[in-house]
């Protein structure tokens, strides 16, 4: 584990500004740390370092300009399955393994425009489909915390390099969890936003009424200017919602006395032993800070995976369909067109992604759709209901992360269910739209803290800051 | 024995909408140009792109759902996935169970009424040119695939089947495409591919439940679509007539052999997986725009129609092409010209002879330059002939009828210095003269010619004519 | 298991979504996509003849764009990323069917 001397955003920021080192310098420190560390990890499959230097450079030298930008000269890392112009995005993929975009995500945009500099994308389970970063099909992510260990996923990578001090600041994207449940493996912050705050102009689609990009981030402040600064409407998504751009870097603050909050029974009842003693203990410690703490049952989420597991498979089974060798990407020659798509998807894509479209394919085809898809969908309904109505008595919701420590590379390979299991506790925040973040919290049992989960109704994501700020703070 | 068929048709026709850009992204709508120069990361379905709707492609298709009596709906997209080299995301945005509009209809001209089951929007995809020896599908060594009509908006109009037969079809299709043209949503070229047509043809005894239907694709224009409905007719009755059963099947129209034929290869059902496409919301019809649109529909050809018979009386239109009228949108310029006072059956007639032939070049004619030529080849002020030049010079050049008139010398010649002009000219020629008294017809014509020579065409030919006759007779 | 899957079944999806499998592939996904929805099946049981389906989170009403052109220009960009051109446009083997 890299120890450096700026732990967060902010205090780097400080450095720059009191020009203890320039913005050269600082890069080239992170380009460094990934030159003799990143080998032990695999947090990257793509370094940006030329275009890095130049602007960085381009930056210090521009002395008079003292237009205060948020993330001015601030290292960040992307998932690989946002896409960025002139460098490669792969998406863990063989499919596109030398893909080069023409053009740059929304949220890349708006990170440029802050003035960040993005040093690199990081390794994801292919397409985003997976909990651990094994299916990526460039090797797998570890733990920087325990290497014996998975990051989690899909944004493993993402999540890594933040906790082995590889870059200030990453994204990643979360479709059940794959933002979460990373940070909460790797025991650093993570948020998915509420559904259509953050652009997904540019986010590879994997199931479009689920995905949303979301911060990762050493601490709860940085997570919050992160998210201040990528989300905000974007009139080329349609799914985009019309409000600014947010503020909750200002208004963060942890003052959480006559809070609400309710622990959900059936997301917690499933975890490990350590786990539920670890929420325990923070329900006990809010208490005494006088958070009106009580346990909530949503029969509904038992539902949730079942209705993730026909819904996300089904939309990535489209989504996925225009990878077929014609126009970019990886191409296997064929004697017909036909041949050719048949041999390029069979041979670029992995098995997780392969078993996730056929499922994908089978719920949406002729005879099955009312059966598997119409009900996944009136599922999502009642969960979203359950929701509303928890929020009528409740502020925020809590509950685990994930309902284990991080498993070991190559434990859950063999069966796929095992895998989904992991995202029991997040995914109903994705199928709600809900924001939802996760912070470390309590003792460490062996190298690792167990991730907390803030759940907050749809746009209330300043009280889950606050909480997830709270907690941090009484973790210290 | 052949037994007596019903021929049941419904007609899918697709028009490409006349709109500035394509329907999910700011890529221009434009045909013709150099291949895959018309693209960005949206049309080309490139890995995170996404669909933000045209805001004047939805007018239009409301204004075509009104204009076919629909009943216009808030509405979703369905992705219709299937995979095609011509697809970039290998699904199609259409729409599927909730369509924009639906339940409407048109009238032919000749009263029959043939219901529209929906109107809805979609988008088009690429083009594949097949390349090889014969540029046959199956003999191709590769394929191209060109992307600037990826993403083009089109309607989707689908007729009920109630067309009877392929005369009916031709006369569907015309009365369709006046329509389109006349509420300006599309161009409408079936030739530039921005109008196709696709037919569904049955047979069954009359009284019986419907026969099998087969699809019938490749129909290039309005004559192929009724060749390829007859061929087909007969190809079923047959079928039917020795006993056998049709197979529902996909057929390509062959120009060249006048034949439909069944794809070689097996025939896929194809499992489209609709679902509503989740990257997109649901779009709601403002009724008060929709009223502003259907006021902006103006009249259609169905009234256009009426209002000539109106005022030209039926059989003046009879064996006149009024479709063509309608379509050039002369019929304007018709009744605005006799709504200011000129003589209508004139009127009508240059328009059918000269307008109809100067089409395009006629932005100059205005209905009162129009009349005024009107009113002087009524009253004998200039001849028939030279009412021709005027329109012809007015149209093009823009200028006022008597400043042409003053300039060319086109005043007519009173009737005594065109009797003296015939008398030179058959004083100068009179060996073909005593040819033509001795009862040669020949002559005529000539002589004509040489006294419109000799008055710079300012003579009316029928007058000259009448005055040569009469000469020969006191000869 | 309830959702057991044929042969058949696993090699008409495959064929759908344009993949090919081997005997064993179709062996182990016709399992494992067994496998999952007997867990997943559990949600056919609901009664849920009143609810009505979520398509999206949000579900927004008319978003819309402007009729108005903006030129992309990554035409050149876009074909030298293409396996297979020929002048400018994109070239794959011979297309045996129509769609």
């Amino acid at each position: 584990m890299n120890s450096i001397e700026f732990n967060s955003i902010t205090e780097a920021k400080e450095a720059l500004d009191q020009k203890r080192l320039s913005v050269t310098e600082l890069i080239n420190l992170f380009f460094d740390l990934i030159k003799e560390t990143d080998q032990n990890y695999h947090c990257f499959l793509e370094l940006n370092y030329d275009s890095a230097i130049r602007q960085a450079q381009a930056i210090d030298q521009d002395f008079e300009n003292k237009i205060s930008k948020p993330l001015k000269g601030i290292p960040i890392a992307l998932k690989d399955n946002i896409v960025t112009k002139g460098l490669r995005t792969t998406c863990g993929s063989k499919i596109l393994q030398s893909w080069i975009p023409p053009y740059d995500a929304t949220v890349v945009k708006k990170l440029k425009e802050a003035g960040a500099i993005v040093v690199g994308k990081t390794n994801m389970d292919e397409f985003a489909m997976g909990s651990s970063t094994e299916y990526s099909a460039f090797g797998p992510t570890k733990n920087p915390l325990d290497t014996s260990c998975v990051p989690g996923g899909s944004s493993g990578g993402s999540a890594a390099a933040i906790a082995a001090s590889l870059s200030l600041g990453a994204l990643g994207s979360d479709t059940g969890g794959s933002i979460r449940q990373p940070a909460a493996f790797c025991g650093v912050v993570g948020v998915k936003p509420t559904y259509g705050r953050v652009s997904r102009f540019g986010l590879v689609a994997f199931a479009s009424s689920l995905d949303q990009i979301g911060p990762f981030a050493r601490n709860v402040n940085d997570a919050a200017l992160l998210l201040d600064v990528v989300s905000g409407n974007d009139p080329m998504d349609s799914t985009s919602l019309n409000v600014a751009a947010t503020n909750f870097f200002k208004s963060l603050n942890s003052e959480v006395a006559g809070l609400k909050v309710g622990l959900i029974k059936e997301l917690t009842d499933q975890c490990d032993q350590v786990v539920k003693e670890t929420i325990q203990k923070l329900c006990d410690l809010l208490a005494d800070y006088n958070v009106v703490i009580s346990e909530i049952s949503m029969p509904s989420l038992e539902y949730s995976l079942p209705a993730y597991y026909l819904i996300a498979p089904a939309e990535a089974s489209s989504n996925l369909a225009r990878f077929d060798g014609v126009r970019y990407g990886l191409r296997i020659d064929g004697s017909s067109a036909k041949d050719m798509m048949i041999k390029t998807r069979t041979e670029g894509f992995g098995n997780e992604v392969k078993r996730r479209i056929m499922l994908g394919t089978y719920v949406l085809s002729h005879g099955y759709y009312d059966a598997y898809y119409l009900k996944a969908l009136k599922v999502r309904t009642l969960i979203k209901k359950e929701f509303e109505k928890a929020y009528q008595n409740y502020d925020l919701l809590i509950c685990p992360t994930t309902p284990t420590l991080p498993f070991k590379l190559g434990e859950r390979m063999a069966d796929p269910v095992s895998m989904y299991l992991s995202d029991l506790c997040t995914i109903p925040s994705n199928l709600a739209g809900h924001p939802s973040i996760s912070v470390p919290f309590g003792p460490k049992v062996k190298n690792f803290q167990v991730g907390i989960q803030v759940l907050a109704n749809e746009l209330d994501e300043q009280k889950m800051f606050n909480l997830a700020k709270f907690i941090e703070e009484a973790d210290e | 024995m052949n037994k007596e068929f019903q021929t049941v048709i419904g007609l899918e026709v697709h028009c490409e909408l006349k709109t500035e850009t394509k329907l999910w992204c700011n890529c221009p709508n434009r045909f013709g140009e150099s291949p895959n120069s018309l693209i960005c990361p949206i049309c080309l379905g490139l890995p995170g792109s996404l669909p933000v709707l045209n805001e004047e492609a939805f007018r239009l298709a409301i204004k075509i759902g009104l204009a076919l009596n629909c009943n216009i709906n808030s509405c979703i997209f369905h992705r219709k996935n299937y995979f095609y080299p011509d697809m970039p995301k290998n699904y199609q945005i259409s729409q599927y169970d909730m369509p924009l509009n639906t339940d409407g209809f048109i009238i032919l001209p000749g009263g029959k009424k043939v219901g529209i089951i929906r109107a809805h929007l979609e988008e088009d995809t690429g083009k594949t040119i097949h390349s090889g020896s014969t540029g046959r599908l199956d003999v191709s060594k590769e394929a191209l695939v060109d992307y600037n009509r990826a993403g083009v908006p089109l309607v989707e109009i689908v007729s009920a089947p109630d067309i009877e037969s392929p005369q009916q079809a031709r006369e569907y299709v015309e009365e369709l495409r006046l329509i389109l043209l006349s509420i300006g949503a599309s161009d409408v070229k079936m030739e530039e591919g921005s109008l196709r047509v696709d037919a569904n043809v049955s047979v069954r005894q009359p009284g019986e439940p419907f026969g099998t239907r087969c699809e019938i694709k490749n129909l290039n224009s309005l004559r192929s679509l009724v060749k390829a409905i007859d061929y087909e007719i007969a190809r079923q009755s047959e079928i039917l007539s020795s006993g056998e059963a049709v197979i529902q099947e996909t057929r390509h129209f062959n120009e060249s052999d006048g034949k439909t034929h069944a794809l070689r290869s097996k025939e896929e059902a194809h499992d489209y997986r609709y679902f509503p496409d989740p990257d997109l919301g649901f779009f709601e019809p403002d009724v008060e725009l929709v009223k502003t649109l259907k006021e902006s529909l103006g009249e259609l050809p169905r009234q256009k129609r009426t209002k000539l018979t109106k005022i030209l009386g039926a059989d003046v239109l009879t064996n006149v092409n009024v479709n063509l009228i309608l379509e050039y949108q002369l019929d304007e310029l018709i009744l605005k010209t006799i709504g200011l006072g000129a003589d209508p059956k004139i009127t009508f007639n240059r328009v059918v002879n000269e307008v109809m032939n100067l089409y395009p070049n006629i932005n100059h004619l205005s209905p009162e330059r129009f009349k005024e030529i009107i009113d002087l080849e009524v009253s004998k002020k200039i001849t028939p002939n030279q009412a021709k030049t005027l329109i012809s010079q007015v149209s093009q050049l823009g200028r006022e009828p008597k400043e042409i008139i003053q300039e060319l010398n086109l005043a007519s010649l009173d009737e005594q210095a065109l009797k003296d002009i015939i008398k030179k000219v058959i004083k100068d020629n009179q060996e073909v003269w005593q040819r033509f008294v001795k009862g040669d017809e020949k002559p005529l014509k000539f002589l004509v010619g040489q006294v419109m020579k000799a008055t710079q065409g300012r003579a009316d030919g029928q007058a000259v004519t009448k005055i040569l006759i009469e000469q020969k007779s006191i000869a | 298991m309830q959702h057991l899957l044929s042969n058949e079944d696993v090699a008409h999806i495959a064929y759908l979504a344009r993949l090919s499998l081997t005997e064993d592939d179709l062996e182990k996904y016709k399992k494992e996509l067994s496998s999952i929805l007997d867990h997943v099946g559990v949600i056919e049981g609901l009664n849920l003849t009143n609810v009505e389906p979520s398509y999206q989170p949000l579900f927004l009403k008319n978003v819309f764009r402007k009729d108005i052109v903006k030129d992309s220009q990554i035409t050149e960009e876009v074909l030298k990323e293409a396996p297979a051109v020929k002048e400018t446009m994109f070239v794959v083997p011979p297309i045996l069917d129509e769609a």
